[in-house]
């Protein structure tokens, strides 16, 4: 097994490679001095230019430029931005923590509506159950998501007024950020007015979470439905049928287990939508994540920012996806050899 | 079909795309889809013809006009009006031309490089198949919207930029369902009867496994096509998408925001539009799925 | 089995039903135990020292939150008011003013400097001294750029200016000037402090007095986040009283949706700049207020002069008869604006009603620019910032309008659009063929409007963006303001009219209404008619009905 976490691992790493790649190319493609877009140094000093020319390398081949390139964003070195003239990596733990937060939330509330309407609509398959869980989830992943979160801000907000629509959290509350996720940090700080800020920091959420939870939620949905209905017509159900188990410890004991496999393989190809929908609810929300903050700096051309951000938002992704490919294959002996292309 | 006037009962049986077709017409929500989906590309093809004006043109005397079923509303400015006096209805049938026309554009086009390369990569094996299979999970992990960035950093705001992002990001996919689907096929006991046959690689791959992916390849694309629409209208809202005047459902979207306390239609209409046009796309696609599953068993 | 399912459904429903309905309680009545006040921003602040800046956004932030002036402007009277200084006198021959300064006034204490003492004469030398002192330590400290002072020639009219005693300061100008009063009432002439340069210079950041700012207002800055908010604490020891709020913080919110949408939902209590398209909704919300004035601002298209085709008269000429006003009055202020025939709005007492008025005329602009030689037309374009200012609140629009004007005679126009730093940065360069922008005054004299946007100093210091002076001009403008006789100044204003008027450098657009909304819970907001927003006076008041249906 550990071979299989290696070569996974070393997949990572050359995927990773892959894409510093085409992100330096693009950086060598972007309109300016190279040495200015890849420091954030808009006029750059003689002392600086010859630091620049040393940390990366700019006198040698293109290789050096491109070996420099990755050692400086490894250790933390991603420049300054045009705009704020602050460190990127600053910015970067900032905007960080509120995106994962936003996306960890969104992916839990979607786990926890997809599940249970997946399994109802497995067990129950060409009833009425199964067709109403089938047609909210084709209509709810057509809905694009910039519609729904505009048109919640609309009503939840304007029309009725319940709930902000803007922002993690009312400025008036000062909340150190330690984590930088708000409900931890409220509860680490020492704040008088905690439950206050509590209910305002949720307040703040509900909005983004659910909208940007919606269309994970049909595709979990979907493939739950789809993985449990392929496990339920497998000959050891049945054989479990015949033998008089109950249809409940059937369902949970024995299939779901086994369909939660396939199911969280799929999910994880859907990472790259969730990140963009994330983005795209950052923006319609204020929401001061990753998302908001690599669109900003596109309205801004702000070079450093945007291949910052690419890097940032690409390496997650494939983060996550070998994560959740090395966690599969340690529990699973039968994906194990479809990974290696043996058969 | 039994002919009247022949002696014998001819038996033809249908070939698989018939039996599919069959199988498709009998759900009733895919029918509907297909309909909107043919409506869609007509109205594509004569968006000018049949729109009342000039989508750009700026009837200052009719601004913020509400559709005309409200008591405020003209029937000439059928959906109402923007705030700078463009009819909505006029706008929305260009848009057709270009969020829904680019994105079958480009669904095709990263369709037949898609295709292609997974074919490729399918067929091959050791580290051929290997390289391409890390370049591709490298790419997969990028999304359009991210391409779309980067292209626009590089190059400004175009049509072509956007297209051509959306594009790119789609190869991935068509790369990776061909490539499993063909992978698929390629321990079958058929295939290796035709090797022993003595078929080249071309021939399997034309005579054999062709035939029995192309069901999987044609329900990939319409799934891109409204993944492409979705893109297209989510470049547009953001702004990273063609610049103004322009016709497309997304940044007619985000204009309305602009004016959401006014005219809230602004808003409502266009989303309507892309909703409903990826509606029919995915009931078209879940309907093939369903008549192909059926169809070949 | 699906029992069970259904079943937990059920009770997840109900615990956010509960947590919703409490949200709303939250939000409705407002009654937030914090006693801050959010002001809703439309923009980043480029400094803390007004000295430095001539744009809204940066004085609305600072100019009355952090700093105080010699004199200040009375809005309700028109008058000039005393400010740091109590009590002044002008000589018989109006070249020396003699500034009385108060006592006892402290300067704010930080966590980056603490006072040793408080203000007198020695700030006042300091804080003018830097603007007209070429060998001033702080006077190329942050650029060396006062645009304001620039273009009224600050350092060409004062001669010296003397401490006579710690409370107690004459500033003596080479020629009279009628306008020096409300120059030193404007937003940008601000008291710093002397002890806070000097502490700056020993530990050589001496750029800090500009970003980390020090003054005598009601707030002292405690955070900058960029393009997100700006927090001040109250002074508590404020000569005019402390403020009654705990905290003031900026919410930078550039889009004017967003803003009202806060205002709206509790996140904000003031907000800036609302658009005249959301001005009905404002007025149908009880718990909104709306505050209205009329506009002492223009907006309008500046041609670069100096680059052809705008060189030419004609062609100037007819872009003013193609470009429908009344449209754009419509169109982009929702009506809440007049059509601009001058710079000058017709409040002002220069205002010359005798002009000859560019109608609109697509047929003789086609005209004017054959004679010219372009009767295919041809390319141009035109400079627009997305942000909304007071004069306008939204230049793309605009500019989108005056593109499908423009070619109905046959002109070609890309628009062109920055950030607004980016914008303002770029301007500089005059690599635009026009511009969209504007002008709000800063007190109620006309030279107000005209020596910071056309004269040649202001060309130097980057107010005036037609890239072209007349020297004629120049000297019609201190003519004007040697003398304090009305009659006299409006006659020579009146003919700097209409040589403006001939050679058309910019096309005035509109005069746009001030609009501010804020919760009716907030209280001491006065709408100022010349920029720069106070909170000093703001305060909460408990609503005592705040249901829906009560007046």
């Amino acid at each position: 097994m550990w071979f299989f976490i290696i070569r996974r691992f070393n997949l990572f790493i050359l995927t990773v490679a892959i894409l510093y790649f085409l992100v330096f190319l693009m950086m060598q493609a972007l309109p300016g001095d190279f040495a200015t877009n890849i420091s954030g140094i808009q006029h750059p000093t003689s002392g600086q230019l010859s630091e620049l020319n040393n940390a990366y390398q700019l006198d040698k081949s293109w290789f050096n430029q491109y070996i420099s390139f990755i050692d400086q964003r490894i250790h933390g070195e991603f420049g300054v931005s045009f705009t704020t003239a602050q460190p990127i990596w600053q910015e970067i733990l900032t905007f960080l923590p509120a995106t994962i937060e936003l996306c960890l939330y969104a992916t839990t509330i979607a786990l926890l509506i997809g599940f249970p309407l997946g399994i109802i609509a497995a067990v129950q398959p060409q009833k009425p159950a199964d067709f109403t869980v089938l047609g909210l989830s084709l209509v709810g992943y057509s809905i694009p998501v910039f519609w729904l979160g505009v048109s919640a801000i609309m009503y939840f907000g304007l029309e009725l007024q319940w709930l902000p629509v803007a922002g993690r959290l009312n400025l008036l509350y000062q909340v150190p950020p330690i984590t930088g996720f708000t409900l931890i940090d409220i509860w680490l700080s020492d704040l008088q007015y905690k439950q206050l800020a509590y209910r305002d920091a949720f307040a703040h959420l509900i909005m983004p979470t659910l909208t940007l939870a919606l269309i994970p939620a049909t595709m979990v949905t979907r493939i739950t439905r789809t993985a449990v209905r392929e496990e339920l017509n497998a000959n050891y159900i049945k054989a479990f049928q015949s033998r008089g188990l109950s249809p409940s410890t059937i369902i949970y004991r024995h299939a779901l287990p086994n369909a939660l496999q396939p199911i969280l393989s799929q999910l994880s190809l859907q990472l790259s939508t969730l990140l963009t929908s994330a983005m795209v609810t950052e923006v319609i929300f204020s929401w001061p994540g990753i998302g908001n903050w690599l669109i900003d700096a596109i309205y801004q051309r702000d070079y450093p920012v945007i291949s910052a951000g690419i890097l940032i938002c690409a390496g997650f992704i494939i983060l996550v996806s070998v994560l959740t490919d090395i966690m599969l294959i340690a529990t699973t002996p039968k994906r194990r050899s479809a990974v290696d292309g043996s058969r | 079909m039994a002919r009247a006037n022949s002696i014998y009962q001819e038996e033809s049986i249908p070939s698989p795309i018939q039996q599919i077709w069959r199988y498709f017409i009998s759900y009733p929500v895919a029918v509907i889809g297909l309909w909107v989906f043919v409506i869609l590309l007509i109205a594509a093809v004569i968006a000018p013809f049949i729109a009342p004006y000039s989508p750009h043109f700026q009837h200052t005397d009719a601004l913020l006009l509400p559709p005309s079923w409200h008591p405020d509303g003209q029937v000439a400015y059928f959906l109402g009006t923007d705030d700078l006096g463009r009819d909505i209805f006029s706008n929305l049938l260009y848009g057709v031309r270009t969020t829904f026309g680019s994105s079958m554009l480009v669904t095709l086009i990263a369709a037949f490089f898609g295709i292609i390369l997974g074919i490729l990569s399918g067929m091959s094996k050791g580290l051929k198949s290997s390289i391409l299979n890390h370049i591709l999970d490298a790419t997969l992990a990028i999304p359009s919207l991210l391409l779309a960035i980067v292209l626009v950093a590089i190059s400004g705001q175009s049509l072509t930029n956007v297209m051509m992002a959306v594009c790119i990001a789609l190869i991935p996919q068509f790369m990776r369902a061909t490539h499993t689907a063909v992978q698929y096929e390629l321990p079958r006991e058929y295939v290796v009867a035709a090797k022993l046959d003595g078929a080249n690689q071309v021939q399997v791959f034309f005579h054999v496994i062709l035939p029995n992916i192309l069901n999987a390849l044609v329900v990939q694309t319409t799934l891109a096509i409204s993944v492409a629409i979705i893109d297209i209208a989510t470049l547009g809202f953001l702004r990273i998408g063609v610049p103004a005047p322009t016709s497309e459902w997304g940044t007619m979207l985000a204009d309305g925001v602009d004016l959401i306390f006014i005219a809230p239609w602004n808003v409502t209409i266009p989303g309507l539009a892309i909703f409903v046009s990826v509606l029919a796309i995915n009931l078209v696609g879940y309907g093939l799925q369903r008549a192909v599953k059926e169809g070949l068993g | 089995m699906t029992n069970t399912v259904k079943k937990i459904f059920k009770y997840s429903i109900l615990p956010l039903y509960i947590l919703l309905t409490g949200c709303e309680q939250n939000h409705s009545d407002n009654s937030r135990v914090l006693p801050g006040i959010v002001y809703c921003s439309e923009g980043d602040p480029n400094t803390f020292n007004p000295q430095l800046t001539t744009t809204g956004t940066t004085t609305d932030a600072t100019s009355y939150q952090l700093y105080n002036r010699l004199v200040e402007y009375d809005p309700a009277l028109g008058t000039i008011a005393p400010g740091l200084a109590h009590h002044w006198h002008i000589n018989e021959n109006g070249k020396i003013y003699t500034f009385y300064l108060r006592k006892k006034v402290s300067f704010h204490t930080n966590n980056y400097f603490n006072p040793t003492r408080t203000f007198n004469a020695d700030d006042v030398l300091f804080s003018f001294n830097r603007i007209i002192d070429k060998q001033h330590p702080y006077n190329q400290v942050s650029g060396g750029s006062y645009p304001f002072f620039q273009s009224v020639d600050f350092s060409g009219q004062i001669s010296k200016i003397v401490k006579v005693h710690p409370y107690m300061v004459t500033i003596h100008l080479k020629e009279k000037d009628s306008s020096f009063l409300a120059n030193l009432a404007t937003n940008f002439a601000v008291i710093l402090s002397k002890e806070y340069g000097e502490t700056l210079l020993q530990r050589q950041t001496p750029e800090l007095i500009d970003t980390n700012p020090i003054g005598t207002g009601p707030f002292y800055l405690d955070s900058y986040v960029q393009s997100s908010h700006i927090r001040y604490k109250p002074n508590k020891s404020y000569w005019a009283g402390a403020p009654v709020i705990d905290q003031l913080v900026f919410d930078i919110t550039p889009k004017s949706t967003n803003r009202i949408a806060k205002l709206m939902t509790g996140d904000c209590d003031v907000s800036a700049l609302p658009q005249s398209s959301e001005l009905d909704v404002l007025r149908r919300n009880i718990s909104l207020e709306l505050q209205i004035q009329t506009g002492f601002n223009v907006s309008y298209l500046a041609f670069n002069r100096n680059k052809p085709p705008f060189n030419q008269a004609k062609v100037r000429k007819a872009i003013a008869h193609a470009i429908n006003k009344r449209a754009i009055v419509e169109a982009v202020y929702y009506g809440s604006a007049t059509v601009a025939d001058s710079i000058l709005p017709p409040l002002s007492w220069a205002y010359n009603d005798k002009l000859s008025q560019y109608r609109y005329d697509p047929e003789l602009a086609r005209q004017l620019l054959a004679e010219a030689g372009f009767s295919d037309g041809f390319e141009m374009n035109i400079w627009a910032a997305p942000v909304q200012r007071i004069y306008n609140p939204n230049a793309l629009k605009m500019a989108e309008l005056i593109q499908g004007q423009l070619a109905k005679i046959g002109i070609r126009v890309n628009i062109v659009s920055y950030g607004w730093n980016v914008f303002i940065d770029k301007l500089s360069a005059f690599e635009y063929d026009s511009v969209l922008l504007g002008w709000t005054a800063d007190n109620a004299d006309p030279d107000n409007f005209f020596r910071p946007l056309f004269s040649c100093a202001s060309l130097e210091s980057g107010g005036n963006r037609t890239n072209w002076c007349d020297p004629s001009l120049d000297r019609k403008f201190t003519k004007a303001i040697s003398s304090t006789n009305q009659a006299y100044r409006t006659n020579i204003y009146h003919q700097a009219l209409a040589q403006l008027n001939q050679e058309l450098p910019l096309i005035p657009l509109a005069h746009a209404l001030r609009f501010q909304v804020k919760r009716r819970a907030i209280h001491g907001m006065p709408l100022n008619p010349y920029g720069g927003i106070s909170f000093a006076k703001s305060h909460r008041v408990k609503q005592l009905t705040a249901k829906k249906g009560t007046p």
